[in-house]
């Protein structure tokens, strides 16, 4: 136990120099999208978006309980896909290609879908979260200057994040995705920041699995049966 | 707080849009990117490799001019991780104690003719995602760089430095403090540099390091020196040592030393001297024991600089060189590898899985190879695109067209610029051995090009038998003796079809295929005899290979708009015009010299402009008199004055220059570092960095008809920038503007030219094809951050066909229609998917037009899409096909809408299912209900589920109608008008049964329900989509 404590310390006096600026950044970041105040009043939310697959528009459906379960369903020609993740555990209803029953979703894929379930966004309160941030430096993205700030969750499962420089907005994460002991990227772009009561949510989403989405409604902080989140019987 | 936010943005704009006009930078050219084709059939030169010891799947790859690459999967993989820096590699190191930490030396150190530079060392925490440049850029070459096994502040980088000019900055640097500051801890004169550092593996405080004197001059080379020697320091490198006991008296040159890590005492140097030869120690070199070897564990020491010792055994040796040799017994005795066939020669890495000690990954000029039997047998790593080429040319071939190249050490090659699938290995095709260099395609002749080795080994190559004729010339009665250069020019005549030049110091044209060549020149050249003992090269070891051939003739160029007027550089900095065909010839070096050019500088390439007949660009490379910096200008007067460009975004010296063939202010620059833009005529230039390395080594490039820019690199294979129709646009248009649409190549109506042909090719290299799709291109001056991005498509009648999401990214956009529409809505309901369904009709050739939708704005822009010329089907042939695709689509769409309404009668019967009571009642809303689900699963799949049961239901009936109507844009065949007539009757019989249904079932069923006070169902009110 000892030993991890001062594991602890040492990480902490190796990020102090770069972690007063990543807060610094993080913090304006944090006001620019409504503030922590109000971003830690959001505890749920329910959005709706389509998405383009050759012209065909698949709809979605994503109900989120902050830190409890994610659910999404979207849906191709009638039929109706659903993924599940929550805390303890994860389930997935595919029937495009013959599933028929819902089925658990090993560990290694929940671990980095976890991430998800913060739905007040990782950076808010990191420290808190057990999360760390490094500064990386100024970078440009297609065009935009940013700040790229890399955060590494509890889980180990690191994060980087672009900030435009100019608004403190987040235009695109990148996140380690480890699967089979292989890294892969996901690379999510943000854009259309709009205000939903009071904090600003991005309404177009741009993300290698599912092209670019425009969300068509968002509530926030709906209530939320929590039998959404679990898996039917059999 | 939200309110702030925006109010500054309107103070942004307004600041904006009263400042000046938008200037074109890296982030404006945008979406048009380049892509690679490879090739990597072969690689190209490896400098260095490293594994991570405790997870020896994570292997690092450094290239000679191709950056850096990670597998983390031993090889099945890689992936480049260092495309926005140098891309010549001295040295990776790995700091085995934090495995994401790697250290990147740049500047290769085999330094040989056409070695490239680096700008100092590199630091990455995380595995190569992000990097640090950590000092000593001015070493130019590393070729070792060691990190304290206990202590990852401390740091010792071996730096040979530069090859081309006498200078301090070499020697042996150290860090303490991570590289914030270093020390240069050893150092000799300013021609010894440092070729090979060790750390005894017992004791990081001792280090031997090899010191060597050599030089280059652009026509010779000197290995070895009096200030070569063997030194030894046992205090971390405070104090050093001469260690000497045992080696030749004499100078010496450069030694290649390695110590066995499981018997310390031992070490092996190659030691290159007046007599080149293998020396042994047993104590820790203080004493050396000449050592009989091979002629592969000798050779070329200057180029061959490697010895590893077998981590756990101190008799297994290995001297990868011009082969591979091994030794069981401590480097008392060598052998060749077995199994060397198929492994390509000239070896310069080698890092051996310190856990398990079979598995080998070796370097060489050819690439990477993997080996699990200790070197028995090799598997080559058939993914990396590293090759390197010197020219490159295409054919006039469209759409589609070949590109040829010649590559360091590797040939000549061919492949398509798009094939099914993509660039494949297998598509590329070699033509000729040795060293490739210009490799030209006879316009007359599809089936012949040009191709030569080596010293001006040229000849001409039949494409389809594979055999070749050599057609060098010779010289004639009172010639000198004609003098060849490394990359020797060949060049083809724009106005006389088929006539191609060559040059040794006197110019050469033939009209007639190398059977008889035209002397056109007197000697062009300085021919001055100081520069031409190209035969007491090499220094102490000789190494004549054609690599230091000088006063030559290295750059040819005809005027496109006047056949006699002809422009020639020289590798000894002479700029020669002719404008009478070659009768008289003007020296205009003091033309470049006044514009500031170095006089002698060689003149590494010419174009002459295709829009004005005085106007001649050229690049001028002085690197070789140590001299970086990048020398390109323009004269308007043939050669006579001329204007330098200049950009601080510069880097490397310049070796290509082209003026675009539509736009005459728009040109092209290539460097040892970087392909740059100027769409001012050279006012002003951009780094080209749009899926390009930024760094990377451009030798040439070419404008195919087309209008794309084929690139060879010197490292990282062949690139094509697709349709430079919107660079060509953009400096005419107003960028001040918010949005605007630029014009794209022209699309041709076609389903996919390219297929998609599978080749189960897992492990390869595959190169991209470019979209065959409709490309809508525009231009936004910001990255749009909020409201949505959409392109409605319409035809002609202004009807909605399709809408698309469009980017949002600054600078220029491309969004590729497949030029089909939308699929249909197929009846919903089943247990599966019609994948059929999935698709939309291909549209007809026509005018078409995109609304480009940004937030409230709306622009519009018409384009067309063509008829596809290489298609075996008329228009009309066309049409019947479109014509019949709709049909289909609008019975599927029909029968959606049935099936939509059947469902919505049945939700009404399944509501008040819960509210009957009656018993009676409830049984006819079941026989109502059932007969409806009745026609579902005639309609649909309900029972099955896999996808290997077929249930064929009407909608799959029709849906395998429209995809073989789909899956041709000609006359579809006579029985799908057979078999669309009994579908049709299907569907009809099946409305008919719903009908009958609701005559005879639901109107009685109504009654009774309004008998017992319910609500009767209806007719379903379709929802109407806004």
């Amino acid at each position: 136990m000892k030993k991890f404590f001062s594991l602890l310390t040492f990480l902490a006096v190796v990020f102090t120099l770069s972690a007063q600026t990543a807060d610094e950044i993080i913090d304006n970041h944090i006001k620019a999208i409504g503030g922590a105040a109000k971003w830690n009043e959001l505890n749920s939310m329910y959005s709706e978006m389509t998405t383009d697959m050759g012209g065909m528009k698949i709809p979605i459906k994503i109900w989120q309980q902050h830190m409890k379960g994610m659910r999404v369903e979207f849906e191709v020609q009638g039929m109706t896909g659903i993924q599940v993740v929550t805390d303890k555990d994860g389930w997935s209803l595919m029937p495009f290609m013959g599933q028929t029953k819902p089925e658990p979703t090993n560990e290694e894929a929940l671990k980095s879908a976890r991430s998800q379930l913060d739905i007040r966004g990782q950076l808010l309160d990191y420290k808190g979260k057990g999360s760390n941030v490094e500064y990386l430096g100024e970078d440009e993205d297609e065009g935009v200057e940013v700040y790229k700030i890399r955060l590494t969750d509890s889980n180990k499962t690191e994060t980087t994040y672009f900030i435009d420089k100019e608004s403190y907005l987040l235009i695109k994460a990148v996140s380690k995705v480890n699967f089979q002991g292989q890294e892969i990227d996901a690379v999510t772009k943000m854009s259309n920041y709009k205000d939903v009561g009071g904090i600003l949510i991005p309404h177009s989403v741009d993300s290698m699995s599912t092209g670019k989405m425009e969300i068509v409604k968002t509530e926030i902080n709906p209530a939320i049966a929590e039998d959404k989140f679990a898996m039917p019987k059999q | 707080m939200v309110k702030k936010i925006i109010f500054s943005a309107c103070i942004t704009l307004s600041a904006l849009a009263a400042g000046q006009a938008q200037k074109i930078s890296s982030a404006t050219i945008g979406d048009v990117a380049a892509r690679s084709i490879g090739p990597a059939v072969m690689g190209g030169r490896i400098t260095c490799i490293e594994g991570v010891n405790t997870k020896p799947k994570v292997v690092y790859v450094g290239a000679a001019g191709g950056g850096v690459w990670k597998t983390d999967d031993a090889g099945v993989s890689f992936k480049s991780i260092f495309d926005k820096y140098c891309q010549s590699i001295g040295d990776i190191a790995i700091d085995q104690k934090h495995p994401d930490t790697l250290w990147v030396g740049t500047g290769e150190s085999n330094m040989r003719n056409t070695v490239s530079i680096g700008n100092g060392i590199f630091m990455s925490k995380d595995g190569g995602e992000n990097w640090q440049q950590m000092g000593l850029q001015k070493t130019e070459h590393i070729s070792k760089v060691i990190i304290h096994p206990g202590n990852s502040n401390v740091l010792y980088v071996a730096a040979p430095g530069p090859l081309w000019s006498d200078g301090p900055d070499r020697g042996i640097f150290k860090t303490t403090d991570g590289g914030k500051t270093w020390e240069k801890i050893y150092y000799i004169n300013e021609r010894t540099g440092c070729a090979d550092l060790i750390m005894d593996p017992r004791d990081p405080e001792t280090l031997i390091a090899t010191m060597w004197e050599f030089r280059r001059k652009p026509f010779a080379f000197s290995s070895g020196g009096p200030s070569s020697g063997i030194f030894k320091s046992i205090d971390g490198g405070k104090t050093w040592r001469p260690i000497r006991k045992g080696l030749p008296e004499g100078d010496l040159g450069r030694m290649a030393v390695a110590q066995a890590p499981s018997k310390p005492d031992r070490l092996v140097m190659v030691c290159e001297s007046k007599e080149t030869k293998l020396y042994l120690s047993e104590d820790g070199g203080e004493n050396w024991k000449e050592q009989a070897s091979t002629f592969n564990v000798k050779a070329r020491p200057f180029y061959f600089s490697t010895l590893e010792f077998d981590p756990k055994d101190a008799n297994r040796l290995y001297r990868p060189a011009f082969n591979m040799s091994i030794s069981d017994d401590g480097g008392y005795s060598f052998y060749d590898a077995p199994g060397g066939a198929g492994v390509h020669a000239d070896h310069h890495a080698l890092w051996i899985n310190p856990e398990n000690t079979s598995q080998m990954y070796l370097g060489t000029d050819g690439g990477v190879y993997m080996s699990v039997d200790r070197g028995n047998n090799w598997q080559f790593i058939r993914c990396l695109p590293v090759s390197q080429f010197y020219h490159v040319d295409v054919d006039n071939q469209q759409p589609y067209y070949r590109v040829y190249g010649g590559l360091q050490d590797n040939g000549s090659w061919m492949a398509p610029s798009q094939s099914p699938g993509g660039v494949e290995n297998s598509d590329w095709v070699s033509l000729y051995g040795g060293d490739g260099f210009w490799v030209v395609p006879d316009p007359k002749d599809p089936n012949y090009a040009y191709a030569e080795y080596q010293g001006g080994n040229m000849a001409r190559v039949n494409l389809k038998t594979n055999t070749s004729r050599s057609i060098k010339p010779f010289e004639e009665p009172g010639d000198e003796k004609l003098r060849w250069h490394w990359n020797t020019p060949l060049v083809m005549s724009p106005n006389r079809k088929g006539a191609l030049y060559t040059g040794a110091q006197y110019l050469y044209r033939t009209s007639n295929q190398g059977k008889s060549w035209v002397k056109l020149s007197p000697d062009l050249t300085t021919n001055d005899k100081e520069k031409q003992k190209q035969e007491e090269s090499g220094g102490l070891s000789a190494d004549v290979t054609s690599a230091e051939n000088h006063c030559i003739i290295y750059s040819i160029t005809e005027s496109p708009l006047d056949s006699n007027t002809i422009y020639v550089g020289t590798d000894d900095g002479n700029f020669q015009m002719t404008s009478d065909g070659g009768k008289t010839w003007n020296n205009q070096t003091a033309g470049y010299a006044a514009a500031g050019i170095p006089k002698g500088t060689w003149v590494s390439s010419i174009s002459a402009s295709v829009h004005d007949v005085n106007t001649v660009f050229a690049t001028f490379d002085n690197h070789t008199y140590g001299d970086h910096n990048t020398y390109a200008a323009v004269s308007k007067d043939k050669g006579r004055t001329w204007t330098r460009f200049t950009s601080n975004e510069f880097t490397g010296f310049a070796n290509k220059i082209l003026q675009d063939t539509e736009n005459p202010s728009l040109l092209y620059l290539g460097t040892e570092m970087g392909l740059f833009m100027s769409f001012d005529a050279g006012q002003s230039w951009v780094r080209y960095k749009a899926e390009f390395p930024w760094m990377a080594m451009v030798r040439d490039f070419v404008i195919h008809p087309s209008g794309d820019l084929v690139i060879a690199t010197h490292g990282r294979g062949i690139y094509i920038i697709d349709d430079l129709g919107p660079l060509r646009e953009i400096n005419k248009a107003d960028l001040s503007q918010d949005v605007l649409f630029l014009e794209s190549r022209e699309a041709y109506c076609s389903s996919g030219r390219m297929g998609g042909n599978q080749t189960w090719n897992a492990g390869e290299y595959n190169g991209a094809n470019y979209t065959d799709n409709a490309v809508i291109t525009y231009y936004l001056k910001d990255r749009m951050a909020s409201g949505d991005a959409k392109i409605i498509i319409r035809d002609s009648t202004g009807k909605v066909i399709r809408d698309l999401p469009a980017g949002k990214r600054k600078g220029i956009n491309k969004l590729a229609w497949d030029m089909r529409l939308a699929p249909p809505k197929v009846p919903e309901g089943g247990t599966k998917l019609s994948f059929g369904g999935f698709m939309g009709p291909l549209v007809l050739p026509g005018k078409y037009s995109a609304e480009l939708r940004v937030g409230n704005q709306t622009y519009n822009h018409d384009f067309e899409i063509k008829a596809d010329d290489l298609v075996d089907y008329t228009p009309e042939e066309r049409k019947s096909q479109f014509d019949l695709s709709m049909k289909l689509f609008n019975q599927l769409e029909q029968l959606a809408a049935r099936m939509e309404e059947i469902t919505l009668y049945q939700e009404q019967a399944d509501s008040l299912m819960k509210l009957a009571t009656d018993a009676k009642l409830k049984a006819s809303i079941k026989m109502y209900r059932d007969s409806l689900e009745n026609i579902r699963k005639d309609l649909v799949p309900t029972k099955h589920t896999s996808i290997f049961a077929d249930e064929e239901r009407l909608r799959e009936k029709i849906v395998d109608v429209y995809s073989q109507v789909l899956s041709y844009e000609g006359e579809p065949n006579n029985y799908v008008y057979k078999r669309m007539e009994g579908l049709k009757m299907e569907v009809e019989k099946l409305e008919k049964r719903h009908e009958t249904i609701n005559q005879k079932q639901l109107e009685p069923l109504n009654q009774k329900l309004v008998k017992k006070g319910l609500k009767p169902i209806e007719k379903p009110i379709k929802e109407v989509k806004p």
